[in-house]
């Protein structure tokens, strides 16, 4: 929260800085900069199922923990265009209940595995994300398939939702970054805006 | 709604980041290092091969809690003042030698510390340690660099508290109200006043008195090796004086003994919001760690008590927020008194009373029942995964090595934070919410909007 550069003007002055800097030489008794050591690319294994769902595997050794993202193709900029925020609305709500769990159960269960579960719209896809304990990895996706598989989208989550995302947009009514956003959003990009959202722009 | 069928077959992709680690494996602990230099500089290294990178971490022994009385917001003015160059690397060098070997930067104040991190490629080691050790050593005292800073520290002031909606108030006014002595009650951003009084002179002293190696620990996370940075860092850092040690001013507080309720009016926000603040008990006891336990239960995720309560069940709150030592750090990291917070956005028209009855529900029942073992059992999972995460990214972890060092002398607590998670019962968590989680131990701040231009009187 406190950041050196908290600022645009910060930043700005240090640039300016950086600028008068880079006239001047280096201090003379800095060492130099050690050779460049490369990165292994992690190996990913690629599978793909029967119904045809791309699967990578991307093993990471010696950290206790998995994580999961599911993307769905079609995100926001694919809202029909009377129903700006549904892409934001499936997101919210995906989560939230299945024909197995409810949705404080699927909630709870991802809690007793160390995890946790968000969906969000992006541009052009839907984000699923899931991580949990490595060791109760088998849970996470049972969970996730469910929730992939099984979303009930009751009325009653649905209708929190709506008025969770609309009381959301109210307090972005009152924030200046998200105002300032939307304003030069609306300008620049004309043809879609996402207007009832309630989300920040990235 | 239904799920448009469409989607299912539009699956696209699942990425997996899967670990070696057996299945059984339940505890991780980060391999750590630690040193300490002839002038006290404390070094604390802990290797993780995953990136040919690092994470460095500079943290010294300073915060708000500390800073002089008619200087509020000094400690986060003069932590830019670290910034501003010496008289070997003038403004600026700092950012081209550290962006230059591929790296950033940055800088953090807090109640107990105040922290310097980068992260780079390795091949940017040497001349990183050059440029903390250079700035250890001495500033550039320049009048003019006050004054830049000073502007730049009131503007950002303006943008995060004064022209923000909520202005941060759960986190400067929420302990203002519930505290009584200045190290814990003051606004740590500043009064301009206060920053306006501030003296190059001030800068001078306060970097004498708490810049030392001796006062400050050194961390290093990535793909390096304990030997090698020991050695390294005795190069650079060797030559740095010891001063004398820090004055350490009596931060306790006297008990609290009757409710602290107050309003404020917002002239930006739209929605009404009700901030609380217990207090709690004292760091390293084992009531600390059943109150970050508590805390957790209260607050963490979509499966804590009062998300379920006020956010689905009831439905009169729009989000929940909050913890042990929330929002400016996490349940672990503070050497001083500090508060369980809550932070409750209402919807509009919300009364205060209807809400805080519904709050008052959720923690009276934590005191009369507490949680049962399965509720126990998940959140001490999720801390623990929550923990590791912490551990997870260099730069994090290096902070994290850091403040523990700084507190403790060493790291041993980074470890063991789960373990200590696990030594909590139900029954500890049902004592805690009847002794601690009462009203005379509590501040409260309800936030309303000020009516807009428009609205009928």
């Amino acid at each position: 929260m406190i950041r050196k550069y908290g600022t645009a003007a910060a930043a700005l002055i240090l640039s300016w800085a950086g600028l008068a800097a880079d006239r001047q030489p280096l201090p003379k008794d800095l060492p130099p900069y050690g050779p460049i050591k490369q990165l292994a690319a992690p190996h990913v294994t690629i599978v793909k199922l029967d119904n045809g769902l791309t699967v990578w595997l991307v093993p990471e050794a010696g950290f206790p923990k998995v994580a999961v993202t599911l993307a769905v193709r079609g995100g926001y900029t694919a809202d029909p265009k009377d129903r700006p925020g549904f892409a934001d609305l499936i997101a919210a709500t995906v989560t939230q209940g299945t024909r197995n769990r409810s949705a404080k159960q699927v909630a709870e269960d991802l809690e007793a595995v160390g995890g946790d579960l968000s969906g969000n719209s992006m541009p052009d896809s839907i984000l699923i994300e899931t991580s949990a304990l490595s060791s109760k990895a088998d849970t996470a996706l049972q969970i996730l398939a469910d929730v992939m598989q099984q979303a009930t989208f009751s009325d009653q989550e649905v209708a929190i939702a709506k008025s969770n995302l609309s009381s959301a947009l109210q307090a972005n009514e009152a924030d200046p970054s998200f105002l300032g956003c939307r304003s030069h959003r609306q300008r620049a990009l004309r043809r879609h805006v996402r207007v009832a959202a309630g989300q920040q722009y990235p | 709604m239904d799920f448009p069928a469409s989607r299912a077959s539009l699956l696209l992709a699942i990425a997996l980041c899967i670990t070696r680690v057996p299945s059984s494996a339940q505890t991780w602990k980060p391999p750590v290092a630690l040193k300490t230099l002839p002038n006290g500089l404390k070094v604390v290294v802990s290797e993780d091969h995953s990136a040919p990178t690092f994470g460095i971490c500079v943290s010294y022994g300073i915060g708000f809690r500390l800073e002089p009385e008619g200087r509020t917001g000094f400690a986060h003015l003069f932590e830019h003042m670290m910034f501003e160059g010496t008289p070997k690397a003038p403004k600026g060098t700092l950012d081209k030698v550290i962006e230059g070997g591929g790296g950033n930067n940055n800088g953090d104040t807090r109640y107990d510390f105040t922290e310097y991190i980068e992260t780079a490629p390795v091949s940017a080691l040497d001349p990183i340690l050059w440029i903390e050790a250079d700035r250890m050593k001495t500033l550039d005292f320049a009048p003019a660099n006050l004054e830049n800073q000073r502007k730049v520290v009131e503007e950002e002031v303006r943008v995060n508290v004064l022209n923000r909606p909520y202005g941060l108030f759960f986190a400067i006014d929420l302990p203002g109200k519930a505290f009584d002595t200045y190290p814990n009650a003051h606004n740590f951003y500043g009064e301009f006043k206060d920053l306006d009084a501030a003296r190059i002179e001030d800068v001078e002293k306060f970097y004498n008195q708490y810049y030392s190696p001796n006062n400050a620990v050194l961390a290093i996370v990535g793909d390096v090796s304990a030997t090698e940075v020991f050695a390294k860092v005795e190069k650079y850092f060797g030559p740095v004086p010891a001063r004398a040690a820090p004055p350490r001013a009596n931060v306790e507080e006297k008990p609290q003994t009757s409710e602290r309720r107050s309003v404020q009016t917002d002239k930006l926000a739209n929605l009404p919001a009700l901030a609380v603040g217990y207090r709690t008990p004292p760091r390293r006891s084992h009531d600390a760690v059943v109150a970050a336990v508590a805390g957790e239960l209260l607050h963490n995720g979509q499966a804590s008590r009062l998300y379920q309560s006020l956010v689905k069940e009831k439905q009169k709150a729009v989000s929940v927020d909050g913890g042990l030592n929330w929002p400016l750090g996490n349940p672990f990291e503070y050497n001083g008194p500090t508060l369980l917070v809550s932070f409750v956005v209402a919807p509009e028209n919300t009364q205060e009373d209807a809400l805080l009855a519904a709050y008052d529900d959720a923690i009276a029942d934590l005191a009369r029942r507490g949680p049962d073992n399965a509720e126990l059992d998940r959140i001490k999972a999720k801390m623990r995964s929550d923990w590791y995460d912490q551990l997870e990214v260099p730069i994090q972890r290096a902070s994290t090595l850091s403040h523990a060092v700084l507190f403790d002398g060493n790291a041993d607590r980074v470890g063991s934070i789960p373990d200590e998670i696990a030594a909590v019962t139900a029954d500890d968590i049902r004592k805690f919410a009847a002794t601690f989680l009462v009203k005379t131990d509590r501040t409260i701040i309800w936030r309303v909007p000020a009516p807009k231009q428009g609205d009928r009187k």
